[in-house]
């Protein structure tokens, strides 16, 4: 087993580490390279980069999206920033201190020598990124502007308006473009994938489903590079797009690939709240509005009062009194939970009493409304669409919600799976962030992973293996695919009572309500008992109208739904064998007499990477234990 | 050379040239507009601007063959950007409605800038009629033989079929500016946050002056003086050395009766008849004239001067008339 | 947020295939809380669709709050909707009145066929991209992000143009499906900055070259690309990348 999760990291001092494993990494020929294909599975940013990479290089180079068009990922909708350890500043920032705020911001459960090496890289991003043409903010002088983000305390953090995703995505999009026009890159959109071939345990292929035509297409190549961003949606309500679903790394980890510490999931605190049973997704406001934003609730529980008539004595600024240190600027797990902890106990605001204030009143009145306008501007008209009030006179109303998923595939140092050839990047895998992702990380995460590292540990494993001849002709193919197209048939001929959607969310409110902010023992096995319900239910009373051959969007819906059944489970399985607090998992047995979340490094200072067993079997939970050599153990303290 | 074509050929290369065209054609509707306004100072004024315009005869042919490239190449691309852009959407929306702002003023849903096709249509259709009358005088056999261009421009308007069709076209040609002078900046990549707003306001009140200007002139123009008292008018002024224009507004008065003229047309058959039919509408012109017996007196007189001036230039006869209808076009 | 509901009559473009002919299909629809997005009211028509036996209409959507660009219909001749700067998803049904009828299409242009319903391929979008949207860098190549200063009022022109969503909106309320709009923003973003100067030329030729080989009409300055895009993109990149446009055919050596 061991040997299994063996993370490959390399010797010597955390400085020197990747570049010792560069120096040690096997080359591809130049001319060799285009004999060796690489698919990659989603074109976010960690996909785009390195599909563009891959390509420059010299490999050929196949990218899959479920979207029409690659630039479409969900990256897109990133909106504060991207950190970077430049210290343009000059207010004492470092590669070292990156590193430290990330594995600290983590909760001391992410893999010390990933987070190093994310840091050191995290300033080429930025070069790479200007040099496409991102036009990051700038200040007068027409050098880089920063600004200051949650859970650090400097200004590290790179910008582009609120659209930063944006931005960075479409560079990296543009970079793949152009590699399709000079003929290395070939882009496969409206493609979902929904199996991993394996031949001999080796990763040599994909099958999906061309979401246009219902075909169900293979392809082969030497290497499959997963970039499918996070689960979220398994919640049902997230700030996810739509079509963010787990099926792509589902599929994998049946296939082989472990998957790790899927309990971790980040409930981002500023979201607008939830006001309907209609509602299909939250929006996120992005975390920078806690530079001037203040969050408050009255600190009379029946306090029904509109905000602008509730005098200052009378409004409990709960983060700056019990968190002076850091105040509004608390990582996000940490506001996420005093928020829960202020509408359980009562306090909360608005019509279903589960939600807080973010006042700009202050910084309003000390910056003036346009400063306020030409910082936040898009994100306050965003809000005004959506609820209908004007935040520059009314204070928000924000609620947590659930954003991003710090679990995902187990991989080792140079990013590949359990399943030789299967490489995980991005949100997909597990890797950087810990328990907990700090604000602007996760942008910079997808962009090391697909422009400085991948690139490097991709070639290694293509020029150290040897490669059997196989096509899509090979009967692993097409078993692979007669799995595939029996699944969808049975999905298409159940036509029961009961839509897609209405189990997606009835699985999403046993997940939020149980597997949420707050987790026990009990409620995490009542919810597995619910979720096994639920999806033997499914299995027999799913209504997917229509066919499987041509565009039909309840039958994709249907495919990711099952595989939410099947993951909803891992995941509160996880947390409850997690019996600790950490990060944004919060254990209610496990906590500090003040309420803050209490470790336990003794017994889970390890990576849970979970390995398929079998339908009917349970899955076996390996560990990778984590070492803190460089960052002493400590209890967070944003005090 | 191929990239030059392959720049005429683009979306942009066409559109570009069409701006230029199109600029090209509004300075021309500035210089004709100003030529034309001189109808309202008086027959002296505007026949003298005539003649001198046609006394450099390579000059304007250098002229005349550039407006008509431009007016070709201006039509041509129109055509083929047409075709280009039905192309582009097969099959129309059931509904469709405007985002833009303030795009009330519109009929039917009809605003210059989505009828320029519609409106350029129509400006071509009436070039043909105004090009007929005035340059080639297809329309009107002989009977313009032989008359000044004041002249000329009365006998014509005095058709209420043309003052309809001259005031429909202006009016149209004026849309059709209002847009297409700020697009044409626009589409040869004038467009600066100091200055754009200027252009299209400037756009707008060109395609206003246009209509006015060019639309007033068959409305009020005719109704100035008799046609018949074109000649006379140009004695009189030629005598007296100035001519108010309160003093034509009891002529205008007078001689309001747009049918007398119309019904009248038909006998326009020889200079000699028309002579003979202002004659007998002098003593109708009386009454004003009182208040300048001069010019009652010098009107007979005008039946033999004006031929006397035309055959003094016999041979620039023809050239000069057709000239002259170009710079009305 | 106190909502009320409301209902509606819907007409709808039902249309199976890329081949098939379509129709308005009409349905009604009551109940509608007003405080819903326009495409949860279609999550709502579908739900019932698919409870009746029938199949539910197709739309492309994603992200649900207007930045990726997937979503878009035209609702009543409108692209997006009646509001400015806002995209399908982010149109809520306060907008709407008690009994009014929408009518909903997709975007209509040759060079976006209708795969079904309100979805149609976009795909002539990124091969404009492709034909030249990029600063042909390799990863590795850059040098320090700072040794190229941008001008902010160049830096703060090029986000507004970069702000594009490639939604397709621009083509969809061109009265000749132009995607004029689309590609000059790419276009005036990177003429602006020092890291587009050396393919200047280059990309302007072949992204409208290819603009127009997709089957994109021309641009006849109407403004209602202007007036329909989620993302604000001005007219003015028009201008600059006719301006480009005309500076590359002119002055640069490209395609001598």
């Amino acid at each position: 087993m061991d040997n299994v999760l063996n993370s490959r990291v390399p010797e010597g001092p955390i400085q020197d580490k990747w570049d010792n494993c560069k120096r040690d990494l096997k080359l591809v020929a130049p001319n060799n390279r285009r004999k060796f294909t690489v698919l990659v599975v989603g074109t976010g940013l960690a996909g785009a980069s390195a599909a563009a990479s891959l390509a420059e290089q010299g490999y050929n180079v196949k990218t899959f999206c479920y979207q029409d068009s690659a630039r479409r990922a969900h990256s897109i909708a990133a909106q504060g920033g991207i950190n970077a350890a430049k210290n343009y500043p000059n207010d004492g920032d470092s590669t070292w201190r990156l590193f430290y705020d990330t594995v600290k911001g983590g909760d001391f459960r992410a893999r010390e020598a990933n987070v190093y090496r994310l840091a050191q890289v995290s300033a080429n991003i930025i070069d790479q990124c200007v040099a496409q043409g991102v036009p990051f903010a700038r200040e007068y002088g027409g050098l880089l502007a920063n600004r200051t983000f949650g859970g650090a305390q400097v200004s590290r953090t790179f910008y582009c308006r609120g659209q930063t995703g944006q931005q960075l995505l479409l560079g990296a999009y543009q970079g793949l473009m152009r590699q399709v026009s000079l003929g290395k890159a070939e882009n496969f959109a409206r493609r979902e994938m929904i199996d991993l071939v394996t031949v001999d345990g080796v990763a040599r292929g994909i099958v999906c489903r061309n979401m246009v035509t219902g075909e169900l297409e293979t392809h082969y190549g030497h290497a499959v590079l997963l970039c499918t961003g996070g689960y979220g949606n398994a919640f049902y309500l997230s700030t996810n797009a739509k079509g963010c679903n787990v099926t792509a790394a589902w599929r994998c980890y049946k296939r082989g690939a472990y998957f790790a510490n899927p309990c971790f999931t980040q409930i981002h605190p500023t979201c607008i709240p939830v006001h309907g049973d209609y509602q299909s997704k939250l929006t996120l406001m992005s975390e920078s509005l806690r530079n001037d934003g203040r969050v408050w609730v009255p600190k009379r529980s029946d306090d029904n009062r509109p905000p602008s008539q509730i005098p200052e004595d009378e409004r409990d600024y709960y983060l700056e009194r019990r968190y002076p240190a850091f105040g509004n600027m608390v990582p996000r797990d940490v506001a996420s939970r005093a928020a829960k902890e202020r509408c359980d106990a009562g306090f909360g605001i608005g019509e279903t009493n589960m939600a807080v204030y973010l006042d700009f009143k202050r910084a309003i009145a000390e910056q003036g409304e346009d400063v306020i306008r030409s910082k936040y501007g898009n994100l306050f008209h965003m809000y005004e669409k959506i609820t209908a009030e004007n935040p520059y006179h009314v204070p928000m109303k924000i609620y947590p919600a659930v954003h991003y998923t710090m679990g995902g595939l187990w991989v080792d140092y140079h990013l590949q799976s359990t399943v030789p050839g299967l490489f995980v990047l991005g949100e997909a895998n597990f890797s950087d962030h810990g328990a907990n992702r700090l604000g602007a990380s996760a942008l910079m995460q997808g962009l090391a992973d697909g422009y400085f590292v991948a690139p490097y540990t991709v070639g290694n494993y293509l020029a150290g293996t040897k490669f059997k001849d196989v096509t899509d002709a090979h009967p692993r193919f097409t078993e692979v695919v007669d799995e595939a197209q029996s699944r969808i048939n049975k999905l298409i001929s159940i036509q029961g009572s009961r839509t897609v959607q209405s189990f997606h969310r009835e699985l999403g409110q046993i997940l939020w309500n149980q597997c949420g902010m707050a987790r026990n023992e009990a409620g995490l096995k009542d919810a597995i008992a619910k979720i096994r319900a639920l999806r033997s239910e499914y299995w027999e009373n799913v209504r997917v109208p229509g066919t499987g051959e041509s565009l039909n969007q309840q039958l994709e819906y249907a495919g990711r739904v099952a595989d939410f059944m099947e993951f909803g489970e891992l995941l509160a399985l996880d947390a409850l064998e997690r019996r600790e607090s950490c990060g944004g998992h919060f254990r209610e047995e496990s906590q500090h007499e003040d309420g803050e979340a209490k470790r336990n490094d003794a017994d889970f200072s390890h990576v849970a990477a979970w390995e398929f067993k079998g339908d009917d079997e349970a899955p076996v939970r390996n560990t990778e234990p984590l070492e803190f050599k460089e960052v002493a153990l400590s209890t967070r303290s944003y005090k | 050379m191929s990239w030059l074509t392959a720049a005429l050929k683009s979306s942009v290369g066409r559109k570009f040239l069409m701006g230029l065209t199109g600029l090209f054609l509004c300075l021309f509707l500035v210089v004709h507009l100003a030529g034309n306004l001189m109808l309202y100072v008086g027959p002296e004024t505007y026949d003298e601007y005539a003649h001198k315009l046609h006394s450099n005869a390579e000059l304007l042919v250098i002229a005349e063959v550039a407006l008509f490239a431009a007016f070709a190449v201006h039509i041509a691309l129109a055509i083929s950007l047409t075709q280009t852009n039905n192309a582009a959407r097969e099959q129309e929306y059931a509904v469709k409605q405007t985002k833009v702002p303030g795009r009330t003023l519109n009929l039917l849903g009809m605003t210059p800038d989505n009828t320029m096709v519609i409106t350029g249509l129509v400006v071509f259709l009436f070039l043909i009629v105004h090009l007929s009358d005035f340059k080639f005088e297809w329309a009107w056999g002989d009977q313009l033989d032989g008359l000044e261009p004041y002249a000329k421009a009365k006998f014509i308007l005095a058709d209420a079929g043309r003052v309809l069709i001259y005031v429909v076209g202006t009016i149209v040609l004026g849309v059709h500016v209002a847009h297409g002078l700020a697009s044409a900046f626009q589409s040869i990549g004038f467009n600066h946050p100091k200055y754009t707003p200027t252009i299209k306001g400037a756009s707008r009140i060109f395609g206003v002056v246009v209509a006015l200007g060019f639309g007033s002139i068959p409305v009020v123009f005719p109704k100035l003086v008799q046609p018949e008292d074109a000649d006379v008018h140009f004695q009189l002024e030629k005598e007296a050395g100035e001519v108010r224009l309160g003093e034509q507004i009891p002529v205008k008065a007078n001689a309001h009766d747009n049918n007398e003229r119309g019904s009248s047309a038909e006998d326009r058959q020889d200079k000699e008849h028309k002579a003979a039919a202002a004659e007998a509408k002098h003593p109708v012109a009386e009454a004003p004239a009182a208040t300048s017996p001069k010019e009652a007196e010098k009107a007979p007189a005008e039946g033999e001067k004006a031929p006397a001036e035309e055959t003094a230039v016999p041979a620039g006869d023809t050239a000069n008339g057709e000239t002259a209808e170009e710079s009305k076009e | 947020m106190s909502a009320k509901t409301i209902s509606l009559t819907l007409r709808v473009w039902r249309q199976k295939g890329p081949e098939e002919k379509g129709h308005l299909q009409t349905y009604k629809l009551s109940g509608i809380s007003t405080d819903m997005s326009f495409l949860e009211m279609l999550d709502v028509l579908n739900e019932q669709l698919i409870e009746n036996g029938e199949e539910p209409v197709a739309f492309d959507h994603d992200c649900r709050e207007g930045i990726c660009g997937a979503c878009g219909m035209m609702i009543n001749g409108q692209a997006h909707g009646p509001d400015r700067e806002t995209t399908t998803c982010q149109l809520h049904m306060r907008r709407f009145r008690d009994g009014e009828t929408l009518v909903l299409e997709p975007w209509r242009a040759t060079a976006f066929p209708i795969l079904r319903d309100l979805v149609v391929d976009r795909s002539a979008l990124d091969r404009v991209i492709q034909a030249g949207g990029y600063v042909s860098v390799n990863t590795g190549q850059a040098q320090d992000a700072n040794c190229l200063p941008v001008p902010r009022q160049d830096q703060e022109s090029a986000m507004d143009a970069a702000a594009c969503i490639g939604c397709g909106a621009c083509v969809a309320s061109c009265k000749n499906a132009s995607a004029m709009l689309f590609t000059s923003a790419k276009v005036s973003q990177l003429a602006q900055l020092p890291q587009g100067q050396p393919e200047r030329s280059r990309r302007v030729l072949n992204m409208v070259s290819t603009h127009d080989s997709e089957g994109f009409g021309a641009c006849t300055n109407t403004g209602e690309c202007e007036a329909a895009c989620p993302a604000g993109i001005s007219l003015s990149h028009i201008a600059r990348l006719n301006r480009e446009f005309v500076r590359a055919t002119v002055c640069s050596e490209e395609g001598a």
